[in-house]
This record gives structure tokens, sequence and C-alpha cells, in this order.
């Protein structure tokens, strides 16, 4: 997820999906969006042949 | 239980070959991109993906089927904006495809995370998608029995985390997500 709260950081009531359905949460604070990847041309991790 | 995990090559460790995958996301929207690269970094084969679409350009789920990771995808529309990857792949015979109708693919989803094997529903009666499958007549009405999915790992993308695992979305970017965490054995949310 973009932010990473301590315990008891979301409104009970603003949660989607409870924990009990997540095994491993990471951090990507600054998360990429695949349009704005594909405008620029971007390969990952580079051109196949 | 805390089930933060520090890096992303950490947390796509246990994704070995032949795994079935749901990966989030309507197009772009909602799609757990950093997951995915560094699940490209580790190298898998033989997978099957669940997801909306078939990739984009050269990122992402794209970039897995480029470097063949991806023996089958099950999605709803193939055809998005840049499937180039996809499509050369599919006509030389080199990816499997299981076409879906959105809807279908979102209840298919959801009764996999609900414990409900099998629904009907009116959607592809009639068409070569319901070929081979069971049709039952309710109410003068023909419907298609279709299959709960379910998998090994979900990559899903969330806004807001905490330690425990809860999860909220941004906007749109939640689609697939919470269905998606109940019906993996295994959701890795990022």
């Amino acid at each position: 997820m973009k932010r990473l709260l301590p315990s008891g950081g979301i409104d009970p009531e603003q949660v989607v999906t409870p924990g009990i359905f997540v095994d491993a949460v990471v951090e990507v604070p600054d998360p990429a969006q695949e349009e704005i990847l594909n405008r620029q041309g971007a390969f990952y991790p580079e051109a196949v042949a | 239980m805390d089930k933060r995990i520090d890096s992303l090559a950490d947390a796509v460790s246990g994704i070995g070959d032949g795994a079935t995958l749901m990966i989030g996301g309507f197009g772009g929207s909602g799609a757990p991109v950093e997951l995915i690269h560094a699940l490209i970094d580790r190298g898998s084969k033989d997978l099957t993906v669940i997801n909306n679409n078939a990739g984009n350009g050269h990122v992402g789920l794209a970039a897995m089927i480029e470097h063949g990771m991806v023996r089958k995808i099950i999605c709803s529309f193939p055809r998005s904006a840049d499937p180039r990857v996809f499509t050369e792949l599919y006509l030389a015979g080199k990816i499997e495809l299981e076409l879906v109708p959105q809807g279908t693919l979102a209840e298919r989803i959801r009764a996999g995370g609900a414990g409900i094997p099998a629904f009907y529903t009116p959607t592809s009666v009639g068409t070569e998608l319901a070929e081979g499958k069971p049709t039952e007549i309710f109410d003068g009405k023909t419907y298609v029995r279709e299959r709960w999915l379910k998998a090994d790992f979900a990559l899903i993308k969330a806004e807001c985390g905490d330690p425990l695992g809860n999860l909220t979305y941004r906007m749109a970017a939640r689609n697939f997500g919470p269905i998606m965490a109940m019906a993996a054995r295994h959701t890795i949310a990022r």
C-alpha cells in the first residue's frame, strides 16, 4: 500500500478488506501507474530480443 | 500478528513455478506494478494468471507475459489499450486464454472467496463461451453453470494498510482487490 499506518491507524468503519484475508503487506510510498509508464515507452526490465 | 514485509522481493519469494495468481487491476487502475516487477525479477514460470485484462505495453502483466512466465491467462478483456505482447504470443499459440465475461469473472472470484463451488448465470448462454458447460432452466430461462475461481496467491494494490493487513483502496483502484484477497490462499498487498 501507499501508506502503512500503525495498528489502529485505520478507522474500522473505513476498512474495506479485513486483515484476516491478507497475509503480507509491503509499503510502496510512490507507486507507479501503468498508463504513465506506457506513455513513457517503458519496458521492464528491458526490451526482449 | 505483524504482516509487514520489508522488501517486494521477500513478499513474492514464495511464488513458485506453476502457481495460480490473481492480480488486481482494471487496466492500470489498481494494478500492483511493483509486485509484478518483483515477480519478474524472481523469474517464476508456468504461471496461471487471473486478471481483468492481459497487460498493456511492456510493463506489469504485459512484461510478465513477454518474459514467458505465463502459461495461461484467465481474463475478460484481452484486447485493451495496447495488448500487443499478449496478442503476438496468443496468435503464435504460446499462451492459453480462458475468456470470461467480466461480471462472470468477478462472481467466479467472489464465489471462490465465499466458498460457493458453482453458480448459475444467463450470461454466455448460446455462445461459444457456454460450450461444454452444464445448463439448467429456471422459471423458463436458461442459465449456464459457472465454477468458482481460487488462486494460490493474490497480488493487490491498496491505498492504506496496517500491520494486521487491514486495507483501504483509492477510489476505482479498489476494483477486484477485495474479492481476490478472499479467493486466494495467500494475499500480498502493496
